[in-house]
């Protein structure tokens, strides 16, 4: 955030041999003072583990920086300095050791050797107590002048008080679990105590003495001087002396900076949006003077040193290095340097320069030089290729082809088999039994120029496959996929086909699309039964050609099966029977239902026409015979599944807008249930649970509702296919006119419909207006007659009652056509006869 | 040395993750209350960094269509950030505007919404690069979280020191609010001088829940307890997610009337007014800001787009050189440079400025909108051909710009214009 960064001065890095154990320092280890022995500067004591280091740091290289190291007892928690032993003259140093301390004294003597002077430290006093120790503060508590007494507070956030190597008295409290800090405020006589609840309690030490001795008698309380309520933790306090009568207690929390009064006025709150490490404060000028100005300097975890006054920032800087603790050094020839010690256990020492580092951030500017002739002529070849790439089309098509040609695939369907593996037998046994592999071999002469494909199948409802798409990232010679396709569910078959589809990438990044379509084996579905003789609907084909014998047709099975004339298949799926006859030069086929012709009439044609090739005839046709009841039924048969299922759609659709009002009823309840909870004392939620737990049965039993009806409506969707195709079929043999032949097909829409997606009302409708309006050219008024109710959907009572009017209206109309077409042929044809006789 | 010292010195100093660990070998060891409460604290805090849980205001609220208890639905006429202005910060305005514009005009007022999206775009970056990381507050869920944590009866004494640090336990690190509320309301019972941070942290919990009557009744009875600069701002954050823009003002006025001149609350002030395109108002508060806080980078960048649109480009390219000293480079910032040098007509320094730009730019909105800028350098440089390779190359990268797509449309407007005439003319010499 600043241009400028803290000036090295000095450091200890050089100095630092071994490495220190992370959290073996903490903000205590460091203390810098001023002590008789060395009056002409600062020195800095720092603790490391259970050595106490002393440095002078001066700028002459010749002279040690370091006045002493010693190696103590024990692991240093805290050092301070201050006046414990009234008769010496100089500050002491106060050791802090884990279940002691001990007080030392800075001795300098003067070399009379080469050796030059010494300094070691003196030990004065020792004590060791019992309760573990967390921490320690000094101070002339009790207004006492002539030395400094030592409060401790433990592990467990008791105070033990002691004066040189006395024990004064002990304060136990209960409400700290992570001990935190604490300081004694001079001015007033009082401590500063930060505990678990994370409010600041202020007690004087007349105070705190008499709790000690109240502490006996449990029942009374002992109420603060004054509290702040912080509810942040505290992780350090700082208390310094601003004017001559008061001083200001400066907290520092997990974001945000309190100062106050020693009497418990806020003066000013900083928030931060960076995390602290520490901070220390420190007056500028001299506190009985007004003009003293008091500043916060601040160390955030990202090594950025904020300089405070009040909330406004002064100054904000790098500091090169984490660090943990921070304070000020008068040095010889430093007045004013800031001490750090990083959280590695290294000790630096440097001033605010005014240096800035001007764009340091900034990378060098990208500014080669350019020649804009050569650029232009780049970008002339790029746009004439571009402009080629646009107008010639054959060449786009070449490459295309490129892919084709080196791609190779193969896909075909074996017989169906047993399920051994019983993974998809959820629901009913028979129908999970069989399944049919497909099998796809893609074969690739240069895997190089083949970044991925990915294969999809899509198969029509019930039927399903094991993976509907596979990626293959790099295809090495041959790879052989298998797939499983399986029957799902009991309802009608209406499309025996899968597509199997090839998404391309090739090394450049184009994507080529290949398809392959594939027809399932009857046998997957059907098996010949014992013959049925009477139906009620029946459709004759004939053809050109000889008749063909059944078991040449019906190839997946056994010809023992299929030795008579008159076959009768049943599905597998919906138990229903078709029959196959032959007579004399025509095919008929027999079903007591139209859904039922379908897909095995598909299958036979296919096969028909696929025998016809083998046998290499030439001008195969055949053509449907049927009787106009045929076409009266199947036209109505074909509106009222139409009708069935609109019907059944709008159910799913109330009982699903029931379920939104349920959802935000149920939502409701809990928040106001939360609501009640929550008060004080809790309001009577009886009702309320009561209200929930039915709001919540209720959700239950209509998603459950849900689920049924829309297996109703997927099997309704799948009969309305069925009969769909067979009138696509039959119409396609008819007519001639192939616009309004493709026009047809792409209003009934018959692919649109699968699994979850029902909507085939709203698809078909525009295909039906548009159909009307263009292709019949009816008059205006019937037009309005029959146009669908705008504002409302295309599921309203109304609106399906003109879709199903439409639909008849045009599928009469093609019939009609193709029958007048098919007398015209026939009086032609009976022309040309006469001609010839 | 004992590894408790340790463990205390490192969460003193704030090294979480070395703590964490070393808390988990001692716990293996020895059941110790502090050190459990100290792996908590750490676990508690780790998780307030990473989930913004020390920002009180966020900056998208999201708005639960299923709340019922909102305060108000509809903001009435005049007091809504959503109000319609004539200035041409609203893309969709312009579309609208398309058939009475001119061409070339139309292609100037795009131009000026591109600009003020990527200073905007610089000022956003910039007022968030400050913070730490992007997950949701309330649902991070720290992978090996102790599930033995040993909790307290409430009937202990030692519940109401600890019920603090439970409950930012439980809010933060677990993500329960349910449990979190459930803490303190026991703590709220248990202690009989109720303090205001357990009013503040309902009113975390009921506006992560959605329940805005209730976080304001809380956050209100907060303020009367204590007057704490995160109340204010949780309550200015709460009504501006509301679209209560007045509102927030108010509380803006009352807290600075108790904190005087304090910077969160006056860059909150000024956010608000810059929503409500009062930018007057708004440059004149974030200089205030600016005067408390001189490395706030959100005031400086408000300052110099303000400049820059006050036709001052070359006070406002100080302000960016200023930033680009002080934070980390990026897209936006070159891209204001490029502009500012436009404008001041330093010809030389606009392409590189662009060019560190793009090179600097990683999302393809940013790079469709530089192009779009380089567009426009062109025009004003009278090179269509080049305006409009820039404009095609805007689109490649971002299909979605509308801006671009009015100013190519225009651009060849006027090339199908001056090719019919010059046609024209030379039919006319033959």
């Amino acid at each position: 955030m600043s241009i400028f960064k803290v000036k090295y001065w000095w450091s200890t890095d050089s100095l630092h041999t071994k490495e220190t154990v992370s959290g073996s320092q903490n903000a205590y280890s460091l203390k810098v003072d001023r002590f008789n022995s060395h009056s002409d500067s600062d020195c800095i004591l720092l603790a490391e583990e259970s050595t106490i280091k002393v440095f002078k740091p001066n700028i002459e290289q010749e002279n040690s920086h370091t006045l002493l190291e010693s190696e103590l007892e024990d692991v240093i928690l805290q050092i301070e300095t201050g006046k414990f032993v009234s008769e010496i003259a100089d500050r002491q140093i106060i050791v802090l050791h884990a279940r002691s301390y001990s007080i030392y004294q800075l001795l300098k003597q003067e070399g009379h050797t080469n050796a030059g002077e010494q300094n070691k430290l003196e030990p004065l006093v020792r004590h060791a107590f019992t309760r573990k120790a967390d921490s320690l503060t000094c101070g002339p508590f009790g207004n006492i002048k002539t030395r400094d007494f030592i409060c401790i507070q433990g592990l467990d956030g008791s105070l033990s008080f002691f004066d040189q190597d006395t024990f004064l008295f002990l304060c136990i409290f209960n409400d700290v679990i992570i001990p935190g800090p604490i300081s004694y405020i001079a001015n007033c006589d009082a401590f500063v105590l930060c505990k678990s609840t994370w409010v600041l309690e202020i007690y004087s030490y007349q105070q705190l003495r008499e709790f000690s001795e109240l502490s006996l008698r449990q029942n009374k309380q002992n109420v603060p001087q004054w509290t702040y309520s912080a509810c942040e933790e505290i992780t350090q306090i700082q208390v310094i002396q601003t004017s001559s009568n008061f001083s200001s207690i400066i907290a520092l929390g997990e974001r945000h900076l309190c100062c106050f009064q020693d009497n418990g006025l806020m003066k000013f709150m900083i928030k931060f949006d960076y995390m602290p490490m520490c901070f220390n404060s420190y007056l500028i000028g001299w506190y009985y003077e007004p003009t003293a100005r008091m500043l916060v300097m601040v160390a955030s975890d990202d090594c950025k040193l904020y300089v405070y006054e009040n909330t406004t920032l002064l100054w904000s800087c790098d500091l090169l290095h984490p660090v943990i603790s921070i304070a000020r050094c008068f040095l010889k020839n430093l007045p004013g340097g800031i001490v750090s010690l990083s959280n590695t256990g290294i000790v630096n020492v440097g001033y605010l320069g005014t240096e800035p580092d001007l764009n340091g951030n900034a990378r060098a500017m990208i500014n080669e030089p350019i020649d804009p002739e050569q650029i232009q002529a780049e970008l002339d070849e790029v746009e004439s290729a571009l402009q080629k790439l646009l107008d010639d089309k054959d060449e786009a098509a070449t490459s295309f082809s490129l892919v084709e040609r080196t791609i190779n695939i193969k896909a075909d369907v074996g017989k169906p088999v047993q399920n051994l593996f019983q993974e998809f037998s959820k629901g009913d046994e028979a129908l999970h039994l069989l399944m049919c592999p497909i099998i796809v071999m893609i074969t690739c002469d240069d895997p190089k120029i083949i970044q991925n494909v990915q294969i999809s199948y899509v198969c029509c409802f019930p039927f399903a496959c094991s993976e509907s798409a596979i990626s293959l990232d790099r295809i090495n010679g041959t790879e052989i996929i298998e797939t499983q396709v399986f029957l799902t569910s009991h309802c009608d078959i209406s499309d025996t086909r899968v597509v199997i589809m090839f998404t391309i990438t090739d090394s450049a990044g184009k994507i080529v699309v290949l398809s392959r379509e594939i027809l399932l084996p009857i046998s997957l579905y059907c098996t010949p039964i014992e013959i049925i003789s009477e139906n009620q609907y029946m459709l004759s084909v004939r053809t050109n050609n000889p008749i063909v014998e059944f078991t040449q047709i019906f190839t997946d099975f056994n010809g023992e099966d299929l030795s008579s004339n008159t076959i009768t298949f049943g599905y597998r799926s919906t138990k229903n029977t078709i029959t196959l006859k032959i007579r004399d030069d025509h095919y008929i086929i027999e079903a007591n239902n139209f859904t039922e012709i379908t897909s095995v009439l598909d299958h036979f044609l296919v096969k028909l026409i696929d025998h016809h090739r083998r046998m290499s005839t030439k001008d195969f046709r055949f053509d449907f015979q049927y009787d106009k009841e045929f076409k009266k039924q199947l036209l109505h048969n074909f509106l009222k599944s139409i009708e069935i299922h609109a019907k059944e759609r709008i159910k799913l659709k109330g009982f699903e807008d029931e379920l939104m009002t349920l959802h935000g009823q149920f939502t409701l309840i809990q928040k106001k249930l939360l609501v009640q909870y929550g008060s004080l004392p809790p309001g009577d939620c009886e009702s309320l649970e009561f209200l929930m737990k039915d709001t919540h049965h209720r959700l239950v039993s209509t998603v459950q509702e849900i689920v049924k009806c829309k297996d109703t409506v997927c099997n309704l969707g799948s009969t309305l296919s069925t009969v769909g195709r067979l009138i696509l079929c039959i119409l396609k043999q008819v007519t001639h006119d192939s616009l309004k032949m493709k026009l047809i097909e792409e209003m009934m829409s018959v692919n649109s419909l699968y699994e979850d997606y029902q909507e085939w009302e709203e698809a078909a409708v525009q295909g039906v207006f548009y159909i009307l309006n263009t292709l019949l050219k009816k008059s205006d008024k019937d037009k309005e007659k029959l146009a669908p109710v705008t504002e409302q959907d295309a599921l309203s009572q109304i609106n399906v009652k003109r879709c199903l009017k439409q639909t008849k209206v045009i599928l009469e109309m093609m019939f009609e056509d193709a029958s007048a077409e098919d007398q015209d042929g026939r009086v032609a044809r009976t022309e040309e006869l006469v001609e010839v006789i | 040395m004992d590894v408790e010292y340790r463990i205390l010195n490192l969460f003193k100093t704030k090294q979480y993750d070395d703590c964490l660990k070393l808390c988990a070998n001692a716990l293996q060891y020895k059941d110790d209350r502090m050190i459990d409460f100290i792996r908590m604290r750490s676990m508690t805090i780790q998780a307030k960094v990473a989930g913004n849980g020390y920002d009180e205001v966020s900056y998208f609220p999201n708005q639960d269509e299923l709340t019922a208890t909102a305060v108000a639905k509809t903001p009435r006429p005049g007091t809504s950030f959503q109000q319609k202005t004539k200035t041409t910060t609203n893309p969709s305005e312009i579309t609208k505007k398309r058939v009475t514009a001119t061409a070339v005009s139309r292609s100037r007022l795009a131009t000026t919404t591109i600009r003020t999206r990527s200073a905007r775009t610089a000022l956003h970056t910039a007022s968030r690069l400050s913070r730490a990381a992007t997950a949701v507050a309330g649902n991070s869920i720290i992978p090996g979280m102790p599930v033995t944590l040993r909790f307290l009866e409430k009937d202990d004494k030692l519940f109401i020191p600890a019920s603090k640090t439970l409950f930012e336990y439980i809010y933060y690190c677990e993500g329960n609010i349910r449990k979190a509320m459930d803490v303190a309301f026991q703590a709220q019972k248990a202690d009989n001088t109720v303090s205001w941070w357990w009013n503040f942290s309902l009113a975390r919990c009921y506006s992560v829940l959605g329940m805005y009557r209730n976080t304001e009744e809380c956050l209100r009875q907060a303020l009367r307890q204590n007057k704490h600069v995160s109340i204010y701002l949780r309550l200015i954050a709460m009504y501006v997610g509301m679209n209560q823009p007045l509102t927030a003002l108010d509380v803006c006025k009352q807290g600075l009337s108790y904190f005087h001149d304090y910077a969160p609350l006056l860059i909150e002030q000024a956010r608000i007014h810059e929503e409500m395109d009062l930018s007057a108002l708004a440059v004149k508060e974030y200089r205030m800001v600016a005067i408390e806080d001189p490395s706030n980078m959100e005031a400086v960048a408000y300052i110099a787009m303000f400049n820059f649109y006050n036709d001052q480009p070359e006070i406002a390219l100080r302000y960016y050189r200023r930033l680009l000293a002080t934070q980390s480079p990026g897209a936006e910032i070159y891209n204001n440079l490029g502009l500012c040098c436009l404008y001041c007509n330093q010809w030389d320094l606009t392409i590189p400025c662009f060019r560190q730009s793009l090179y600097f730019s990683t999302d393809p909105e940013t790079r469709s909108n530089i192009w779009y800028n380089l567009a426009h350098v062109a025009l004003s440089t009278g090179d269509i051909i080049l305006a409009r390779r820039c404009l095609q190359v805007s689109l490649a990268t971002n299909s979605g710009n509308n801006a671009s797509v009015h100013a190519l449309h225009a651009l060849n407007k006027i090339l199908h214009c001056r090719n019919t005439l010059n046609s024209e003319n030379v039919n006319a010499h033959k």
